[in-house]
C-alpha cells in the first residue's frame, strides 16, 4: 500500500542512483531503458525505442531482462476498447513503468546474502554449520541476480548430487519467509492494479447512490481488496503442496511435513531482511544510549520478533502473539554475558564504561576512576555461572533499564514469565530515526544547532525569543543556527504578520520541525552520496581497463599467481582495497535509508 | 505640635497613603487656619503632594530624603522625577514619560540629563526592547523581566556563565546517576542540584528551583540528561567530547562532508578527479 498512501519518493537524486547502479550492474542497455522510463514515464516498447534511439529489437530484448527482475513492470491494454487486459497477445499494447523500489534492492544485496548466510550459518542449539550457511547464501545470491525463478528450474540447474540439499535449504528458507513465492501480480503497477479494482468495484455499486459516496465506497473496496491480495504474500503454505498451517501458543506454524511445491516461483524476501536489519539497528542505538548489556538483551529480546513478523510495517498491538517474557529471553542469552550478574553493593560495575569514568578533579569533583575494581573481581570469581531464575531476574533488570529510557526501545506490560515485555516498533523506529537524523545534524552544524532542533521538536511551534529562553543562547547565534537548519530542511519557518503590510519587524516567525519532510530532504542527499560512490567505484574500475580484461581470461581466472607481474598484483591488491572501502560506505549509508524510508 | 509633627505622622501610616483635609485634621487634632498653614508649609518643602481622586483633594506624605531631592527640581523634572518614580524597578520608557506628561520631547530630555546628572534617575537596558532607553530611580535594582533573570548581565545573556552552570548541573547528575541500579535508580532531583549550587557558591546571583530546572531541560535538550520520573539522570555519551561521539554513515562518506556537495550531480566534472574522494579513499 505505501506507494499509494506514501508522499512520492521519488527524486532526480533517486533516479540518478537507479540510473547509475543499473549501468554498473546490468549495463548501459538497462540504464538507458529504465532512465527514459524514470524520466518519461510510462512508455510502450515503441515509444521507448523513439526516445532513447535504439532498434526496437534491442528494446525488447533489454525488457526481457529488466522485467524478468522486476526492474520494469508492465500493464497490458486492449488496442480496440482501452481497457486493460490480463492475455497479452497482437491486439494488445504493453506499457512499461521503472520500479525504483526494487532497482534500489540492488545495493542491498550483498547485505542480503550476508544476513541469509549469518541465519543459517547457525544450526539448531547455536553450533556454526557453515556448510548450510554457504549453500543458503548462494541460493539468495542466485535468486537476486536471476529476479526469480522456478523451484524445478532451479534444482535442474544444480549438479546431481547436490538436489537434495538444495532442496532442503530451499524448503527452509522458504519455511523461514527468507524465499517467497513470486505472484503474478507483481509483475505490475501497484496504481494500475488499485484503479482497476476501484472501476470495477465502482461499475458494481448502484448508479441511485451518490456520486462522492459511491466513490468513497469503492475506494474503501478496492483498497480492502488490494490489502487481501498483498497479505496473501504472508500466508505460510504458500509454496509448499498441500500445507496447512497449524497454531500453537497463538504463533502460527507450519506443519513440518509440508513438501516444497516445485512449481512454485520463487524470489528473495527484501522484507525479511528489512526485518532483521531494523533489530541490528535497534540493538546498535540501544548500545549507544544504555549499554553494551543492555544492548544484548535488547538483541536477544528483538531477535525473538523474526520469526513473529513478515515485514517492517506489520502492525502489531501487545498480545500474547508479540510479547516477549524475561524467561523467554534468559533461555538464549549466553549466561557469561558481561554486566548480567549483580555485583557489590551500589558500584557502578554495570556502567558500559566503568573505568576512566572521572578525570576531571578541579572545581570539587571527586576522582572516581577506577571504582572498587579489584574488589569487585574477587567477587567475580567467586559467584557461579547465573541459571534459571536468576538470569531472568538479571534480563528483566536491564530491560527495565530499556523500558526507562526516553527513546521508547520496550514497554513493561506484564509480570509473567519474570516481566513481560513487548517492542512497539513504531515508536521505537521512530525515536530512532529521530537520534539518527540529530546525529547528521549535530556533525554538519554542531552542538548548538542540535539543541535548538531539539528544543523545537520538544515545543512544537516556537519563536526566537521563546526559544532564547529555553535554549539559554543569545538571539543572534540563534538566528544564525535557524538559518543553517532551515537551509536542509530541519525546521520549516511560518510567517505571522501583525500588520496588513507584512513588514518584516512586525512578524512572528514561529519555528516548527517537520519529521517527514526533515527525513525526505535527507534521503535525498544520501542517495546522492549512494550514485556518487558507486560511480566512483566505476571510475576505479576504469583506471585499469587492461588489468581487468586480463583477469576476465579463462587461463588467468583461478591462476592469478602465476600470471600476474608484480606490479599488477598490488594495483589488483589496491583496486580491491578502495572497492571493498566504497562498497561498505554504500552499505552503511543504505542503513540510513533504512532508517529514514523503510523502518 | 508642629507642620513637623504632622509630617511624621502621616508617615507613620502605610506607605503612600492618601489623606482626606478631615483625616489630616483629625491625626493632629489641628483646624482652620493653623492646619492650612502648615499644610502650605510642607507643600512648599515637597513633603507633602496634593492629589486628586475622585474629585476629592487628597494629601500624601513624602520622606525626608525625597522631599530633599525634589525640593531642589524645576517644576518639569518634578513631573518627569514623579513618572519614574511611580515606575518603581519596572523603569520607563522616554516615549512613555512624553506621552503622558504631554511636555516636550526636548524638554524630557533636559530634564532626564539633568537628573541623571544628579544621580537621581538612571539608565537602563530591557531585555526585551534593546534599543528602548529605560530610566528608574538611582536607588532601585532592575527587575528581573527588564534585566531578563539570572543569565544577563548588562542586557546581554552571559553565555559563559550559562555554559559553566550547565558543566556544574550535568556533572553533578553524572556523579549521581547510579545506572547500577537500572531503571530503579533514583533521578537526581532538582532541590538536590539547587542545593549544591548553593553550597558550592558556584554563582554569584542568586538561583531558584526554576531556574535549575531551566538548565536541566537545556541538558536534555543537548542529549546529555534524560528527563525520568520526577528528576534527571545523566546519559551515557553525555561527557564525550564532540570528536569521540560515534559518527553516522552519512557523516563519515565523502559527501557528507563534502562543501561542493550541491553542486555536484551524477556525471558531474568532478567525479573522477574528485580530490575529496582521493583524500577518503587514501
Amino acid at each position: 500500500m505505501s506507494e499509494l498512501h506514501n508522499p512520492d519518493q521519488s527524486s532526480r537524486a533517486l533516479f540518478d542512483l537507479c540510473r547509475v547502479l543499473l549501468k554498473g550492474i546490468y549495463g548501459e542497455l538497462s540504464a538507458v531503458l529504465v532512465g527514459s522510463l524514470l524520466d518519461y514515464g510510462r512508455q510502450t516498447a515503441a515509444e521507448l525505442a523513439k526516445t532513447t534511439k535504439l532498434p526496437l529489437s534491442a528494446v525488447h530484448s533489454g525488457l526481457a531482462a529488466l522485467v524478468q527482475n522486476r526492474f520494469v513492470l508492465y500493464w497490458a491494454n486492449d488496442r480496440k476498447s482501452g481497457r486493460d487486459t490480463d492475455d497479452i497477445g497482437e491486439s494488445s499494447s504493453i506499457h512499461y513503468v521503472a520500479n525504483w523500489k526494487e532497482i534500489y534492492q540492488v545495493v542491498r544485496a550483498g547485505g542480503m546474502v550476508d544476513a541469509v548466510r549469518k541465519d543459517f550459518g547457525k544450526g539448531p542449539g547455536g553450533k556454526s554449520n557453515p556448510e548450510s550457511g554457504e549453500r543458503c547464501a548462494e541460493i539468495a545470491q542466485n535468486l537476486l541476480v536471476y529476479g526469480h525463478m522456478r523451484v524445478a528450474d532451479y534444482l535442474e540447474a544444480t549438479p546431481e548430487h547436490d538436489r537434495d540439499s538444495v532442496e532442503a535449504s530451499i524448503a527452509v528458507m522458504l519455511r523461514k519467509r527468507f524465499l517467497v513465492p513470486v505472484q503474478a501480480w507483481q509483475f505490475k503497477p501497484e496504481t494500475d492494479l488499485y484503479a482497476r479494482m476501484f472501476r470495477d468495484h465502482l461499475s458494481k455499486l448502484p448508479l441511485s447512490m451518490a456520486e462522492s459516496a459511491r466513490k468513497n465506497q469503492a475506494a474503501v473496496s478496492a483498497k480492502t481488496e488490494l490489502e487481501r491480495m498483498q497479505e496473501e504474500r504472508n500466508s505460510l503454505n504458500l509454496g509448499f503442496v498441500s500445507g496447512s498451517v497449524a497454531r500453537t501458543k497463538g504463533v502460527p506454524v507450519l506443519n513440518r511435513a509440508e513438501k516444497l511445491d516445485h512449481q512454485a516461483v520463487l524470489c528473495a524476501n527484501p522484507d525479511k531482511f528489512l526485518v532483521i536489519a531494523r533489530n541490528e539497528e535497534l540493538a546498535k542505538l540501544a548500545e549507544e544510549r544504555c549499554g553494551k548489556t543492555a544492548a544484548e538483551v535488547y538483541r536477544q529480546c528483538l531477535s525473538k520478533y523474526v520469526g513473529r513478523l513478515h515485514s517492517c510495517t506489520q502492525d502489531t498491538s501487545p498480545g500474547a502473539e508479540f510479547n516477549i517474557t524475561s524467561m523467554e529471553i534468559a533461555k538464549t542469552i549466553d549466561p557469561r554475558l558481561d554486566g548480567l550478574r549483580p555485583r557489590g553493593k551500589g558500584s557502578r560495575s554495570v556502567s558500559p564504561r566503568p573505568q576512566s569514568k572521572r578525570v576531571k578533579t578541579e572545581e570539587g569533583y571527586t576522582k572516581t576512576g577506577d571504582y572498587d575494581e579489584k574488589e569487585v573481581d574477587v567477587e567475580e570469581d567467586m559467584e557461579e555461572e547465573l541459571s534459571g531464575v536468576a538470569l531472568a531476574t538479571a534480563v528483566s533488570k536491564q530491560m527495565q533499564i530499556l523500558a526507562a529510557s526516553p527513546l521508547k526501545f520496550v514497554q513493561s506490560v506484564g509480570t509473567k514469565g519474570g516481566g513481560e515485555w513487548y517492542v512497539n516498533f513504531k515508536e521505537a523506529t521512530e525515536c530512532l530515526r529521530g537520534a539518527r537524523y540529530e546525529q547528521i545534524i549535530q556533525w554538519k552544524y554542531g552542538r548548538v544547532a542540535k539543541r535548538l532542533l531539539r528544543a523545537v521538536k520538544d515545543k512544537g511551534k516556537v519563536d526566537e525569543k521563546l526559544l532564547t529562553n529555553i535554549a539559554l543562547l543569545p538571539v543572534k547565534e540563534i538566528l544564525n543556527h535557524l538559518h543553517d537548519l532551515h537551509s536542509v530542511g530541519a525546521l520549516d519557518v511560518q510567517e505571522l504578520p501583525r500588520t496588513a503590510d507584512r513588514a518584516a519587524s512586525r512578524t512572528i516567525f514561529l519555528w516548527h520541525h517537520r519529521a517527514n519532510r526533515a527525513y525526505s530532504l535527507i534521503s535525498q542527499d544520501i542517495y546522492k552520496s549512494l550514485s556518487r560512490c558507486f560511480e566512483r567505484v566505476a571510475a576505479e574500475r576504469a583506471k585499469l581497463p587492461i588489468l581487468l580484461s586480463k583477469l576476465q581470461r579463462e587461463d588467468v581466472k583461478g591462476h592469478e599467481d602465476e600470471f600476474l607481474t608484480e606490479q599488477e598484483k598490488a594495483d589488483l591488491k589496491g583496486l580491491r582495497m578502495r572497492e571493498e572501502k566504497l562498497l561498505v560506505q554504500m552499505n552503511r549509508l543504505d542503513g540510513l535509508i533504512r532508517v529514514f524510508r523503510d523502518y | 505640635m508642629s507642620a513637623d509633627d504632622l509630617h511624621a505622622k502621616m508617615l507613620e501610616g502605610p506607605k503612600a497613603k492618601l489623606f482626606t483635609y478631615a483625616e489630616v485634621a483629625d491625626l493632629v487634632d489641628v483646624a482652620g487656619e493653623k492646619l492650612e498653614a502648615w499644610i502650605a508649609e510642607l507643600h512648599n518643602s515637597s513633603r507633602v503632594k496634593v492629589l486628586e481622586q475622585g474629585g476629592q483633594v487628597m494629601l500624601q506624605a513624602v520622606s525626608i530624603e525625597t522631599a530633599d531631592i525634589v525640593s531642589k527640581l524645576t517644576s518639569d523634572e518634578y513631573i518627569v522625577y514623579n513618572y519614574i518614580a511611580e515606575s518603581e524597578r519596572d523603569g520607563i520608557w522616554v516615549r512613555t514619560i512624553t506621552a503622558r506628561s504631554n511636555l516636550h520631547i526636548n524638554v524630557v530630555h533636559r530634564c532626564l540629563k539633568s537628573l541623571e546628572q544628579q544621580h537621581i534617575i538612571k539608565m537602563v537596558k530591557s531585555v526585551q526592547q534593546k534599543t528602548r532607553k529605560m530610566y528608574m530611580l538611582y536607588n532601585l535594582q532592575p527587575s528581573a523581566e527588564l534585566t531578563g533573570g539570572p543569565w544577563f548581565s548588562d542586557a546581554e545573556l552571559d553565555s559563559e556563565f550559562v555554559d559553566l552552570l550547565l558543566d556544574v548541573v550535568y556533572h553533578y547528575c553524572e556523579e549521581n546517576t547510579n545506572l547500577a541500579l537500572g531503571a530503579n535508580a533514583p533521578p537526581v532531583h532538582v532541590t538536590d542540584i539547587k542545593q549544591f549550587i548553593v553550597d558550592q557558591e558556584v554563582s554569584r546571583v542568586e538561583l531558584d528551583e526554576g531556574h535549575i530546572r531551566i538548565l536541566c531541560e537545556v541538558l536534555v535538550y543537548d542529549d546529555r540528561l534524560e528527563r525520568c520520573k520526577a528528576g534527571y539522570k545523566a546519559t551515557l555519551n553525555g561527557d564525550l567530547p564532540d570528536e569521540e561521539l560515534p559518527k553516522d554513515a552519512y557523516t563519515e562518506s565523502v559527501c557528507g562532508q563534502c562543501p561542493v556537495f550541491n553542486v555536484c550531480s551524477a556525471g558531474g566534472p568532478v567525479d573522477v578527479e574528485c580530490s575529496y574522494f582521493d583524500e577518503w579513499l587514501d
